[in-house]
């Protein structure tokens, strides 16, 4: 097979099932999404097109469709713990992943103190030490800028569920998929807004100081989107790249992402930086993904020296 | 060169300091949102004649050079309490220089004492950043104007007392000099005031026009002058505008925070505040250059952009990097971290967007034609 960065079949089939889905239930457009908030109807909803099993085949992660999922379902700012229930599907055993693959029951991942999602959450695991532990049952709702019902946890006393490696890798790659599609979503938008908003006479996409940043947001976008897809495919294909290029991917999308988003805050003027308006929704939850533990100097810390070279189509084994 | 305040003003920086102590809990430098904590500290300004530092004795000012309105706000700014009120600034500076005597007698000695609060019309949706097409229609009629059209973006105006309104009373087609400065009484009832959230926590309003009538009289300065009058009333304010102690403020919050939350020691940690720290410095660089400026009677049209972008860039910057060195709490409401990420991406908009502020540098310091 020929060198290729499209994606496959499956991905495409995902990607499509679950835009229709947004567009049918959270409407066609950004505004009506902006005020949805989490809801177990929803999300229950979602389980039943099979989103989560994608998580897990058996023993196997399909993380390709995984990425492909994340990416539109972050494109609709769908509220709720994607990332973290694809992580969970790593870390728990078949009895206790059932319900949740099924959107019966909902559970959160991450690593203390703070944990998205924690405060709608049915079971939350954190990660300690490198394990897999259940949070303490007593945690605290904290209010937080992306406004993702996060609570204060601390890890329990439980035995450990297991090594939290591949757990960590799917929730990483799962962030970095989730605010790659929000971000591509709100530079979307707002190169909409700079084709059409006139002042001075020109639309404002003729000043390059309007159109050059989102210019630039739409090139790390799209080198992201091809770390993102080189990732999962590694992590499919078990490539000794894969650990790196998950790292790369968080970094490069977090950042990509971020980008976007101040673009779009900066295009947008004062209707840019109000609460309704149509960037502040995704931009909160964008910057507190990116904020989240671990953290992006985390992920800089476990790149190995040759992550340079993790590309480089000569080091993938066929 | 001289870098030092003279040993009145350095007597002033310690009386600002001790006039600001009981107003510490007032932290409305950032939100801008409890406008009764507000009025309170205008009005103590005013019984220190604190509002007319600058104006002239014979208007009932103190006529002090501008480095004493640079020190008050700029303590003001570092304290996070208030920022220049509108009316005691651009409105009041405005009457000075083109009211006639009987606006001088009715509207300085309200602002003087802080007791009348105005909010900005100047925005419209159509015109943004391209003032000069504002459309908001002022109709003559005998000895009114009738006004008609939609203002948006006005901070507060849904809690002020009066609004420093632009208005077109020209031809539709006349841009720049077709536009009058007029005082809106903001109780009239035929205003609609609509309130609308900002992410940093204060209000826009939209205010719309149907027909509100108000006197000719309140217009100030001749009619169609808007334009001079508001570049020369820009010029009045621009050394207490964007305050280099916010940014200092900023940048040791943050630092103290960072500290408070076990990350102090970590090198990088370390190293991003080094970098930030001369962020800080390149602020206060610009704001003493505009001050120099201003104090020399010399235009200060690029030092005033650079100042506007550097604070910018700099409260942004540091409240990026408070996002990005290692601590979740950061996103927790309230928090230092969190605070200044939401309200310092307002800053890079109002008053004239970073891409404005660049071009006057290119076009007026740089000779270019962007
Ligand atoms: C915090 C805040 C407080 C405000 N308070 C008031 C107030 O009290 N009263 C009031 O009247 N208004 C107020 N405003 C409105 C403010 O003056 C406008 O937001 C500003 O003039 C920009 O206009 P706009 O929002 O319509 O954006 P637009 O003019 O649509 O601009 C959008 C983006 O395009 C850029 N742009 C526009 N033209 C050019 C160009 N020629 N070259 C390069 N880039 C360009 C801008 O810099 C901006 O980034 C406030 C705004 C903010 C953010």
């Amino acid at each position: 097979m020929a060198l290729a960065l499209d994606l496959g079949p499956d991905e495409v089939a995902i990607q499509d099932s679950l835009r229709r889905f947004c567009e049918r239930r959270l409407g066609p457009g950004s505004l009506g999404r902006r005020s949805v908030s989490f809801s177990r109807n929803l999300w229950l909803e979602l389980a039943e097109l099979g989103i989560f099993d994608l998580a897990r085949d058996g023993t196997v992660a399909r993380h390709q469709q995984i990425a492909a999922a994340l990416g539109v379902l972050g494109a609709m700012g769908f509220p709720g713990p994607l990332p973290q229930t694809m992580a969970a599907a790593m870390a728990l055993d078949e009895a206790r992943w059932a319900p949740i693959g099924a959107g019966l029951e909902i559970v959160s991942f991450g690593l203390a103190p703070i944990v998205p999602w924690a405060d709608v959450a049915d079971l939350v695991l954190v990660v300690e030490d490198g394990q897999v532990r259940q949070a303490a049952a007593d945690f605290d709702f904290v209010a937080t800028l992306g406004r993702t019902a996060s609570a204060r946890v601390t890890p329990g006393q439980d035995p450990s569920l297991g090594e939290a490696g591949h757990a960590l890798a799917v929730f990483q790659l799962g962030v970095s998929a989730y605010v790659e599609g929000a971000g591509r979503a709100l530079l979307e938008e707002v190169t909409d807004h700079a084709r059409t908003r006139r002042q001075f006479g020109k639309t404002l996409g003729e000043f390059q100081a309007v159109a050059f940043p989102l210019a630039e947001a739409r090139m790390d976008l799209d080198a992201a989107l091809v770390l993102i897809r080189a990732a999962a495919l590694a992590a499919d294909q078990d490539q000794t790249v894969a650990g790196d290029l998950i790292l790369a991917a968080r970094i490069a999308a977090t950042r990509a992402a971020l980008a976007s988003a101040y673009a779009a805050h900066q295009t947008y003027g004062a209707y840019g930086v109000t609460e309704q308006g149509p960037v502040a929704w995704l931009s909160r939850r964008i910057q507190e993904y990116a904020t989240q533990s671990p953290s992006l100097g985390d992920a800089m810390a476990g790149l190995s020296a040759d992550t340079a070279t993790s590309l480089d189509p000569a080091r993938w084994a066929s | 060169m001289d870098l030092s305040y003279s040993p009145a003003e350095r007597a002033f920086v310690a009386e600002v300091r001790d006039f600001l102590a009981p107003f510490r809990q007032v932290l409305q430098f950032l939100h801008n949102n409890d406008y009764g904590a507000l009025r309170s500290v205008y009005q103590a300004l005013g019984e220190r004649n604190w509002l007319a530092l600058s104006w002239p004795q014979a208007l009932g000012g103190l006529g002090l050079p501008p480095t004493f309105e640079f020190i008050l706000w700029d303590e003001m700014a570092y304290a996070r309490i208030a920022r220049p009120p509108l009316s005691a600034g651009i409105v009041a500076k405005t009457i000075i220089r083109y009211g006639d005597d009987e606006q001088k007698a009715r509207w300085l000695p309200p602002i003087r004492t802080g007791k009348a609060m105005f909010s900005l019309g100047y925005s419209e949706p159509e015109a943004g950043s391209d003032l000069a097409s504002a459309r908001l229609v002022a109709e003559r009629v005998g000895d009114v104007y009738r006004l008609n059209g939609v203002k948006i973006w006005s901070s507060g105006a849904h809690e002020a007392d009066f609004l420093w309104l632009l208005c077109r009373t020209g031809e539709p087609a006349s841009r720049s000099a077709g536009l009058s400065l007029v005082i809106v009484d903001l109780r009239s009832p035929s205003l609609r005031i609509r309130p609308m959230a900002k992410m940093g926590g204060n209000v826009f309003t939209e205010i719309t026009f149907d027909n509100v009538e108000v006197p000719v009289a309140q217009r100030v300065g001749p009619e169609n002058g808007a334009w001079t009058m508001m570049s020369a009333s820009l010029a009045d304010e621009r050394h207490v505008q964007y305050p280099p102690k916010r940014v200092l403020r900023d940048f040791e919050e943050v630092r103290d925070w960072l500290r408070d939350h076990g990350r102090g020691d970590d090198p990088l940690v370390r190293h991003r505040l080094a970098e930030l720290s001369i962020e800080v410095l390149k602020v206060q660089a610009h704001a003493l250059s505009v001050l120099s400026a201003t104090l020399q009677d010399r235009s200060a049209v690029v030092e005033a952009a650079a100042n506007k972008r550097a604070y910018c860039d700099a409260a942004q910057r540091i409240a990026r990097a408070a996002m990005e060195l290692g601590c979740a709490e950061a996103v927790i409401e309230g928090e230092i971290p969190e605070a200044l990420w939401r309200q310092s991406l307002e800053e890079s908009i109002g008053g004239g967007g970073n891409e404005i502020m660049t071009g006057i540098i290119a076009r007026q310091g740089l000779g270019l034609k962007p």
